[in-house]
């Protein structure tokens, strides 16, 4: 992630994509996004879809699992596998909304990014104003995803949103979140209740 | 949801319900919010709602959230988060009146809707029994001091008369006077519900409102004279005490009665003459008194005459005979036996009844001559607009108070009757209205007694001859199921047995949601308003009977009723 | 189906057979051979090269070392910088739309004393005849090996050292060139390239090995068949691994021999090509492989111990299977895959049209295998 938390950095490029979510690749040497955290891909014509990092996949190869077998790897094989290699950190980024013309809509972007499109960190000002706008209805996207541990990237994302709206004055803002979090999944006790057990960690580690 | 609500601040929506079923309010906060018996009004775009709460009960959209305690999973704040979302309150809601009030008033049709009003192209509003339901998310109020004026009438009316105070609120909830007297009406509660302190208010609500005569059978001596609380030990302001002799007047029971060490205004005494057949068949059950009673009586009538009958089987000698010249024992001639052989009656059967109206002969209140027609005085007494408290002095057997109350009120019925008669034919002026209070009121209309009391023809002819009924009881489920049914005015204090309730609710809507209400009343504290008479059920903190209330009743219709005052008086600040 | 399976089985069958008997054969031939090397060994060796060189055959010539024993790493190694060099080739094909040739070399740099990520380098090269002309750049298959050799040779020595480490330089490989000297000039020339390449990393003083992983040389057993003359049967197409094994315990190299060869004499003497057998194994299961080195560093204890060592090293990186980790990362970043061969074919084929130039059509042979299978919807 970025060092400076209000710069927005690219973290890597598009590798494949679909209307409801992409991979982007990037240098396992990088310090790309965290899991949970919010990226932006500049679609052109004034159209970025943003996303939330939902997985961060690192393939092996053959050589990386003969490797894992030998007692003491040295530290300059390992820096070899994650510097030079051309074995690359996968993100999947789960698209959670898009802004169009300065207009910031919690809906699908209106087409995919394309192959190479530049991948970028959002920093804490477009975290803010991303998740600021609207009624938070973009969580139905992570609560709705298939094959996703969802409550771990809920909390991961409300830890990065909590975090920055804090600072940046709106302390409420993160029980407005699980309050649209509780009623999205009231009618489904058992998914909802380790949801919000995920996200009173996150409340502990905010402090607020 | 812990701090106080504001009047017009929401306490829920409407969620569900019908006419039949009651409506259903998700309340916004904690159940403490409302109680039992709270007065709500439903606003629903041009209408209001009233209605009575009648049930409160925990809710959950999943009965998981109400299983677990979401604070033992969960740090207090998203607890309480989820718990708002997930756990609430359902309101029942007993809908009783609606009332149109129209578009709002800024906006355009409202102008429209207020000129066919004033044209008379439309009625003006008024409250209505429902027959219709407010709209799904309709929001819910605790009605405000408005509201409560709106359907119970406005304190400062003069026909209208503060019983109590709405349960969350204390806003003034009024009966009116003028509808209360044109039907029969009823106070009941058990034994220690606070009735007899309800009755000295509404009583001194109908003396000072002066509409009708009153007139009390005071078995126990209550509500003339001071008394004593049995509970508190305090001085209890009477009637007389409270508004002169020369508004209420005390009667006492037979010729030298005193109560309570005080001479009454007079004294009630009977003449033999005064007893007929029909009081005496009155008492069959309180005399044991056997079936042919009925013929014993028809022939001393036939024999002796209508006046004098009394008279001459008192002076009859039970078992006195004379020795004939045959040296053969028969009855004397101023024996019953004797007159019964002289007139076919059977004699066993007479000397039955002689030994059993012994219990009337030997009362010292009837005499064979009266110093003065004390009935008859009685009579114009009320006429006259008096109101008399008829106190039973130390005659406070079933028996007294059977045979004094039917008689007098045979007679006052009569009186009324001709009066009305003479009204109706255009030679008198109208009648005075009279209200007989009727303690113990079940041994009079009891099932057996119904069919042959005065009390019960009274209570079915409502307002005919301008006399109706206040009936006080502790069991209403001992009168005849036909009298309570023509009870017009309700006020109930705490009934714990469950005829009793049933008794009570007879012939109401919403009977199956009043009945808990009922049981749980605060005793002494609150009634519930019901029947024909109240607009709808409500339930209230009765005002307290004590030197303020006489202080209101004094000042208020000459000042002005004020609110805010009584309030201070009765509450402090 | 692809395969006559059927038509197959009698012959898998004969197969087996065959292996079975010649096993019995080989173990007699082994024993034998066991037997004549512990002899030999106790020979003047003066006497073995002589009968060897004798002979002029592709053999091993014992140098000073007992070869009958083995040679244990050293105990300490002192960091130094290891180069592995590997390259890879398109090879032209007349079914091409572009029949181009290419050379693509790595080169990789560790530093055994740091922990920092190796660095490395790629260089590409498109082969072309001096003619020139596109269509006819058709090279052989040998040509274009050598000029790969000479550029793996180039790449090493175009390396600029960033400190004063001594350096171990590998290829996968035998140091020896095997495509011989062919006729004509770009042959010669080529071979010439090398040799000055050899000469170059000389100079500099690198330890330069060459790694044979899986060897088929029988240089030993021809060394014992051309000594013990009469006792011959079977020695010379005995594997040298074959023979080792057993003899060379795990992480242990053997004596280093001369390889005397047909191409022997080509070789400036101090570019002599040596070699030793070493048993990268870990335990028990011999893993031998050949390691090639040129004169200058089979004279030179010190760079012999340093190979070893590193070696050793490097193949342990590879876990259960031994191999020097960088020689494969010099391979993994070398070669050139089929799709980066198609890309490359792409680029050229739109410069020629930017230039306005005709961009040939591939061979329909090539075209009907490049038919897709099946597609999903």
């Amino acid at each position: 992630m970025a060092n400076d938390p209000q710069v927005n950095v690219q973290v890597g490029r598009l590798l494949r994509a679909n209307t409801r979510a992409c991979v982007a690749g990037c240098l396992p040497s990088q310090n790309f996004p965290p899991f949970g955290s919010l990226v932006s891909i500049d679609l052109g014509q004034e159209i970025s879809a943003y996303g939330l990092v939902s997985d961060i996949h690192i393939d092996d190869d053959g050589l990386v699992r003969q490797l894992v077998t030998t007692p003491n790897i040295s530290e300059t094989v390992i820096q070899d596998n994650r510097v030079n290699r051309n074995v690359p950190v996968e993100l999947s980024v789960l698209f959670v909304g898009h802004r169009s013309a300065g207009v910031i809509s919690h809906r699908l972007p209106p087409r995919p990014p394309l192959s190479l499109d530049r991948v970028r960190a959002c920093g804490e000002g477009d975290v803010c104003a991303f998740t600021s706008a609207g009624s938070l209805g973009y969580l139905r996207f992570i609560l709705e995803a298939q094959d996703l541990p969802a409550a771990d990237l809920l909390a991961a994302h409300l830890l990065q949103a909590g975090r920055a709206q804090r600072d940046h004055g709106d302390e409420q803002w993160f029980a407005r979140a699980i309050d649209k979090v509780i009623t999205q999944l009231r009618d489904d006790y058992v998914r909802l209740m380790p949801v919000l057990e995920a996200l009173a960690d996150v409340q502990r580690e905010l402090g607020i | 949801m812990s701090e106080p609500l504001h009047q017009n601040e929401s306490i829920g929506i409407v969620t569900s319900g019908g006419l039949k079923e009651n409506l259903h309010v998700r309340l916004n906060g904690t159940p403490q919010q409302v109680q039992e018996g709270s007065f709500i009004v439903i606003d629903s775009q041009d209408w209001k709602f009233y209605g009575i709460a009648t049930d409160l009960q925990l809710q959950s959209i999943d009965p998981r959230y109400a299983l677990e305690p979401s604070r033992a999973r969960l740090p207090e704040e998203l607890a309480g988060l989820l718990d708002r979302q997930t756990l609430y309150t359902n309101l029942v809601v007993l809908p009783a009146l609606m009332l149109e009030r129209g578009p709002e008033p800024d906006s355009a049709d409202y102008s429209a809707w207020r000129r066919a009003i004033d044209s008379g192209d439309k009625e003006e509003p008024r409250p209505m029994p429902v027959k219709s339901i407010p709209a799904h998310h309709a929001d819910a109020f605790l009605a405000g001091a408005g509201d409560v004026a709106e359907i119970f009438g406005k304190p400062e009316d003069e026909s209208n008369f503060v019983i109590g105070y709405t349960r969350e609120q204390d806003h003034p909830v009024c009966v009116n006077l003028d509808k209360l007297i044109q039907r029969s009406s009823g106070i009941f509660g058990a034994t220690g519900s606070g009735k007899s302190f309800l009755t000295r208010m509404l009583l001194a609500g109908l003396i000072d409102h002066n509409r009708a005569s009153v007139l009390v059978y005071d078995m126990h001596n209550e509500y003339g004279l001071d008394d004593t609380a049995s509970d508190t030990g305090e001085n209890v302001r009477g009637l007389r005490s409270g508004f002169g002799a020369s508004k209420v007047q005390v009667v006492g029971l037979g010729g030298s009665a005193t109560i309570r060490g005080s001479a009454p205004d007079f004294n009630l005494v009977l003449g033999y003459s005064d007893i007929l057949p029909e009081d005496v068949e009155l008492l069959t059950r309180e005399l044991n008194l056997k079936e042919t009673t009925a013929t014993v009586l028809d022939a001393l009538v036939q024999s002796l005459g209508k006046d004098k009958w009394f008279k001459a089987f008192k002076a009859m000698k039970r078992g006195a005979t004379e020795t004939t010249d045959g040296d053969k024992k028969v009855p004397a001639p101023d024996s019953v036996a004797f007159w019964a052989n002289q007139n076919g009656v059977n004699v066993m059967a007479a000397e039955g009844l002689h030994d059993k109206l012994r219990r009337l002969f030997n009362k010292p209140y009837i005499v064979e001559n009266p110093p003065a027609d004390s009935i008859q005085a009685l009579v114009e007494a009320l006429k006259k607009g008096k109101h008399i408290v008829l106190s039973f002095g130390d005659y406070e057997s079933d028996l007294d108070y059977l045979l004094v109350s039917n008689l007098l009120t045979r007679r006052i019925r009569a009186e009324w009757e001709q009066m009305t008669n003479e009204f109706r034919g255009k030679n008198g002026s109208e009648p005075r209205p009279l209200v007989i209070v009727v303690e113990e009121a079940h041994k009079l209309l009891n099932r057996e007694m119904a069919a042959q009391t005065t009390f019960s023809t009274i209570a079915r002819e409502m307002r005919k001859y301008y006399v109706t009924l206040l009936v006080i009881d502790q069991r209403p489920s001992q009168i005849y199921d036909e009298v309570m049914s023509q009870l017009g005015t309700r006020v109930c204090g705490w009934l714990g047995d469950e005829d009793d309730i049933h008794a009570v609710l007879s012939g109401l809507a919403g009977r199956e949601a009043l009945r808990g209400m009922l049981s749980r009343l605060q005793a002494k504290e609150e009634v519930l308003l019901l029947g024909w008479g109240v607009p709808m059920p409500i339930l209230v903190h009765s005002r307290r009977y004590d030197e303020l209330f006489w202080q209101d009743i004094k000042t208020s219709k000459k000042a002005g009723f004020d609110q805010a005052k009584v309030i201070k008086n009765l509450y402090g600040d | 189906m692809p395969l006559n399976y059927l038509g197959l089985q009698p012959q898998i069958q004969q197969y087996a057979q065959n292996a079975n008997q010649s096993q019995a054969h080989f173990r007699q031939v082994l024993e034998n051979a066991r037997e004549l090397f512990k002899t030999c060994a106790s020979q003047p060796y003066d006497e073995i090269r002589k009968r060897c060189q004798g002979s002029g055959k592709r053999c091993a010539l014992p140098l000073g070392e007992a070869f009958d024993q083995s040679y244990p790493p050293p105990a300490e190694h002192q960091p130094c910088m290891v180069l592995a060099a590997d390259g890879s080739q398109i090879i032209s094909s007349p079914h091409d739309a572009i029949p181009i040739s290419l050379i693509n070399t790595s080169l990789i740099c560790m530093n055994t004393g740091s922990s920092d990520a190796p660095q490395i380098s790629i260089t590409s090269e498109i082969l072309s005849e001096d003619r020139g002309g596109i269509e006819f750049n058709l090279l052989s298959e040998d040509l274009i090996s050598l000029r790969r050799d000479v550029a793996e040779l180039r790449i090493l020595n175009d390396w600029t050292a960033p400190n004063d480490l001594p350096v171990a330089a590998l290829r996968d490989g035998p140091l020896e060139l095997y495509h011989e000297p062919r006729q004509g000039d770009q042959f010669e020339r080529e071979f010439k390239n090398y040799i000055d390449g050899l000469a170059a990393l000389a100079a500099r003083d690198f330890t330069l090995a060459g790694y044979i992983d899986r060897t088929r040389a029988g240089l030993l057993g021809q060394m014992l068949a051309i000594y013990f003359e009469e006792r011959s049967d079977g020695l010379a197409e005995l594997r040298d691994t074959t023979l080792l094994a057993g003899i060379l315990p795990a992480g242990q190299r053997s004596a280093i021999f001369a390889l005397q060869s047909s191409s022997s004499d080509n070789y400036p003497e101090a570019l002599r090509i040596h070699f030793f057998y070493l048993n990268v194994s870990t335990n028990d299961n011999d893993y031998i492989v050949r390691v090639e080195i040129p004169a200058w560093v089979a004279e030179d204890t010190d760079k012999v111990n340093r190979l070893h060592a590193l070696l050793l090293a490097q193949c342990r990186i590879m876990g259960g299977r031994p191999y020097p980790y960088l020689l494969h990362r010099a391979h993994e970043t070398a070669v050139v895959h089929f799709d980066e061969k198609a890309q490359l074919q792409d680029a050229l084929a739109q410069e020629l049209q930017r230039q306005g130039l005709d961009v040939p059509q591939p061979s329909n042979k090539l075209a009907a295998k490049g038919l897709q299978k099946r597609t999903r919807m």
